[in-house]
C-alpha cells in the first residue's frame, strides 16, 4: 500500500514567559492510502498541535523546530504559501472540532462551500452549486437546502455539513479533529458512521483525532496513542487491544469502562500529566508509570519498532529485547 | 410507604413556556422537559439515569433537589412529600441530600479557599460546632476523598488544582454533612478517561463506606454500567424503559434503549463486530404530547404509536418498558 502522509521527527515548541513549552516532541507516523488512522491521547497531549503542524497552521509563539511532513512525497513543511493554497482543501483538508462555531453564522452554509471551491478549483459558479448540492446529499442532507444558514440545522446536521466542505474538492487526506465530541451519543454513531462509508467509498485516507478510545477502535486500522506531547505506542487496533506494550496505553484500556464486562474493575492512572514547560530529558510517563526505573528519569526513550507495524517508546521493550 | 424505599417520585412533570414573537403576534409554546416521570430509588442503591442532552435527566434531578419547582407530581424522600414542604423545612431535609455538579471549574469559587469552600456547608446546618471541630471535619473529608495529606490541599484555591482534583473537592462538599441522598449530575462527563476511573471508584467506594443512596446521572452508558444496580433511559422527558442494568444492557425492550446500546462505544466492538443500529431524525421538544415521544425516529412504528402514548408495563423483575410494540419486537429477535 502507498503512503499518503508520512511525519519524520515532528517537533512543535511554544515560547512561553516561563520556557519553551514542548507541546510535540519527536513524533514519527504515517498514514496509508485508504486507511482510517486514529490519534488519541488526553487533553493537551498535543493531538491537535501535530495536525495543526501537518497543516502549517502554527503561528507565533508556536514554531515547528524540527522534523518533516511528507504529503505524497512533497515535504509540507518546506512548501511556499501558494504551494500550500494549493494543497489545501484539494489534498488535505480538515473537519473542524465544533462544527458550531467552524461555520459562519452570517453565509448560508452553500456559499460558505461554494466559497472554498470557486478559490480552490477552476470552476464556474453554476458548477460548485451543483457540486455542492451534490456534497451536502452525499452526507444525507437535502441538497436545496444550501440555501439555509448555519442556526437552521441541528448540531448532527452542522457536523455534516462541515464533513461536505471537507470533501469539496476531493482531497486525499482528511484531519478530523475531535468532530464527534460535543454531540449526543446516537447522533455521534450517525456521524462517525458517515465518515466511515465515506472513507471506504472514496477511498480516503483518513486522520480521526479523538480522546475517545472505544469510539477510535470500533472504527480505525491503526492506532496512535500520544501522551504530553510524545507518541509512545503505534500499532494496527487489534495489537493495542490484545498486546498493548506501553504501560501507558495498557493503563488507559483499563480505565476504559467496558460494557460487555461490567464486573470489571476500572483503574485509574495516578498522579497528572507533567508541565510540558523546560521539562528535562526523561520518559515523560515516569511520575504515574507503576514500572519507572532510573533509566526512565534520565533519557528518553526511542520510538522503535518492536514486531513489524507495531512501534512504542518504552525502556522496559528494549531491556526485555536485550 | 415502603420502608426500604428512600425516594419515590410520582407523576413529576415540568413544563417551560417558549414565547416566540413575530411582528403582530405573540406565541406561548409549552416545552414538556419533564413529563410524568416515576421511579424509586431503594437505600442504598445507585440508580442511574441515561439519555441525550435535552431529555430532561438533569431537570428531574433539580427538581428532586428541590433547586427547581416541579409543575406537578410528588416527590417523596424518607416518608415526607419534598413538594408540600415550606422553604425552611426544605432547608432542613438539604442536610440529607445533596448533589455534584458536572462541571468542576463552575462550581467551586475561584476566590475561595478549599477549606472555606467545604466549610460553607457546615456553616449553614452546623451551625453550634466549633471552628476546630469544622476544620477536622474538612479535614476528614478530604482525607476520604483520596487527597492525602489533607494539609497539602486545604489552604490552595480551585484554579492550583487540576480538573480531577476539583471534582473530588466537590465529591467532599457533597459529603461533608454525611448525607444519605446524593444526585450526581454527569459527575465525569468534563473529565480525561484516565481520572474519570478514579472518580466513579471514589463514589463507589463511598457508597460501601457511607450507605450512600445515589441518582448518578450520565449520557454514557458504559459507565453507567460500571456504577448502577439499575438503570432508568429516559427519552424527550419520558422514563421509555427501567430496569436492573444487566437486563437493560442484555435485553434491551425499547427500541431507543436498542439503539443506544447497539451505539454504545465498546472496547471489544472491533472484535465483535457488532451490527451498530443507526437512528434517523432529529428530536423535537416542542412537538405535541401525543402519541409516543419516540415516534419521530422509531423504525419498528406502528399506526397507534401516533395516536396514543405507550403505557408502562412490567416484564418481571423490576424491568419495566413503555413500548406499543416491544411484545412483536421481543418474538422477532427472539
Amino acid at each position: 500500500m502507498s503512503t499518503v502522509l508520512s511525519v519524520e521527527k515532528l517537533s512543535t515548541f511554544f515560547r512561553t514567559d516561563k520556557g519553551i513549552a514542548k507541546a510535540v516532541e519527536n513524533v514519527s507516523f504515517s498514514v496509508d492510502k485508504g486507511e482510517m488512522l486514529g490519534l488519541i491521547g488526553e487533553s493537551g497531549c498535543g493531538k491537535t498541535t501535530v495536525a495543526q503542524s501537518i497543516l502549517r497552521l502554527i503561528e507565533y509563539p508556536g514554531k515547528v523546530v524540527a522534523g518533516s511532513v511528507y504529503l505524497n512525497g512533497k515535504n509540507l513543511l518546506k512548501a511556499t504559501d501558494s504551494e500550500l493554497t494549493g494543497l489545501r482543501w484539494r489534498e488535505i483538508s480538515v473537519i473542524p472540532q465544533s462544527a458550531m462555531n467552524a461555520l459562519n453564522p452570517v453565509y448560508t452554509v452553500g456559499d460558505q462551500i461554494i466559497e472554498a471551491i470557486l478559490l480552490h478549483d477552476n470552476v464556474n459558479k453554476k458548477e460548485a452549486v451543483e457540486r455542492t448540492k451534490r456534497l451536502l446529499e452525499l452526507v444525507g442532507i437535502d441538497g436545496e437546502r444550501w440555501k439555509s444558514y448555519p442556526h437552521e440545522f441541528s448540531g448532527g446536521m452542522k457536523q455534516r455539513v462541515a464533513i461536505a466542505m471537507a470533501l469539496a474538492c476531493n482531497p486525499k487526506l482528511v484531519i478530523s479533529d475531535e468532530s464527534t465530541t460535543g454531540l449526543d451519543v446516537l447522533t455521534q454513531a450517525q456521524v462517525i458512521a458517515l465518515i466511515k462509508n465515506l472513507q471506504k467509498k472514496m477511498n480516503l485516507s483518513v486522520i480521526l483525532i479523538s480522546h475517545d478510545l472505544p469510539m477510535v477502535t470500533s472504527i480505525c486500522d491503526r492506532i496512535a496513542i500520544m501522551y504530553a506531547g510524545n507518541l509512545v505506542e503505534w500499532a494496527s487496533t487489534k495489537e493495542i487491544l490484545n498486546d498493548a506494550r506501553h504501560p501507558y496505553s495498557k493503563a488507559l484500556l483499563n480505565a476504559t469502562p467496558d460494557l460487555s464486562n461490567s464486573e470489571r474493575e476500572v483503574i485509574s492512572i495516578p498522579g497528572s500529566v507533567p508541565s510540558l514547560v523546560n521539562i528535562p530529558t526523561c520518559c515523560r510517563f515516569h511520575t504515574r508509570c507503576p514500572y519507572a526505573f532510573d533509566r526512565c528519569r534520565q533519557e528518553t526513550p526511542e520510538f522503535m519498532e518492536i514486531k513489524p507495524g507495531h512501534y512504542v517508546a518504552c525502556f522496559l521493550e528494549e531491556e526485555q529485547n536485550g | 410507604m415502603d420502608k426500604s424505599v428512600l425516594l419515590k417520585v410520582n407523576h413529576l412533570k415540568k413544563t417551560f413556556v417558549k414565547k416566540t414573537r413575530t411582528l403582530l403576534k405573540r406565541k406561548k409554546t409549552d416545552v414538556f422537559a419533564v413529563n410524568n416521570v416515576n421511579f424509586e430509588i431503594r437505600k442504598g442503591e445507585i440508580l442511574g439515569i441515561i439519555g441525550e442532552s435535552g431529555c430532561g435527566k438533569t431537570t428531574t434531578a433539580r427538581m428532586v433537589m428541590r433547586l427547581m419547582k416541579e409543575t406537578s407530581g410528588e416527590v417523596w424522600f424518607d416518608g415526607v412529600d419534598l413538594c408540600k414542604l415550606k422553604e425552611s423545612e426544605t432547608n432542613k431535609i438539604r442536610k440529607k441530600m445533596q448533589m455534584i455538579f458536572q462541571d468542576p471549574y463552575d462550581t467551586l469559587n475561584p476566590g475561595m479557599r478549599v477549606v472555606d469552600i467545604l466549610m460553607e456547608p457546615l456553616n449553614a446546618h452546623e451551625k453550634k460546632l466549633e471552628y476546630e471541630e469544622k476544620v477536622k471535619l474538612v479535614k476528614e473529608a478530604i482525607e476520604s476523598i483520596k487527597l492525602k495529606p489533607a494539609e497539602d490541599y486545604m489552604y490552595r484555591y480551585p484554579h492550583q488544582l487540576s480538573g480531577g482534583q476539583r471534582q473530588r473537592i466537590a465529591i467532599a462538599r457533597a459529603i461533608i454533612l454525611k448525607p444519605s441522598f446524593i444526585a450526581a449530575d454527569e459527575p465525569t462527563s468534563m473529565l480525561d478517561v484516565s481520572v474519570r476511573a478514579e472518580i466513579l471508584n471514589i463514589l463507589l467506594e463511598l457508597r460501601k463506606k457511607m450507605g450512600l443512596t445515589m441518582m448518578f446521572i450520565t449520557h454514557d452508558l458504559s459507565t453507567a454500567s460500571y456504577m448502577c444496580d439499575r438503570i432508568a433511559v429516559m427519552y424527550q422527558g419520558r422514563i421509555v424503559e427501567i430496569g436492573p442494568t444487566q437486563k437493560i444492557i442484555h435485553v434491551p425492550s425499547h427500541p431507543y434503549t436498542k439503539a443506544l446500546v447497539s451505539v454504545v462505544k465498546d472496547l471489544n466492538y472491533f472484535i465483535k463486530n457488532r451490527e451498530r443500529l443507526i437512528l434517523d431524525g432529529e428530536v423535537d421538544a416542542t412537538r405535541e404530547a401525543v402519541g409516543c415521544s419516540f415516534v419521530t425516529r422509531c423504525p419498528h412504528q406502528v399506526s397507534v404509536c401516533h395516536s396514543k402514548s405507550p403505557k408502562v408495563e412490567s416484564l418481571g423483575n423490576g424491568h419495566e418498558v413503555a413500548c406499543h410494540c416491544h411484545a412483536d419486537l421481543l418474538e422477532r429477535t427472539s
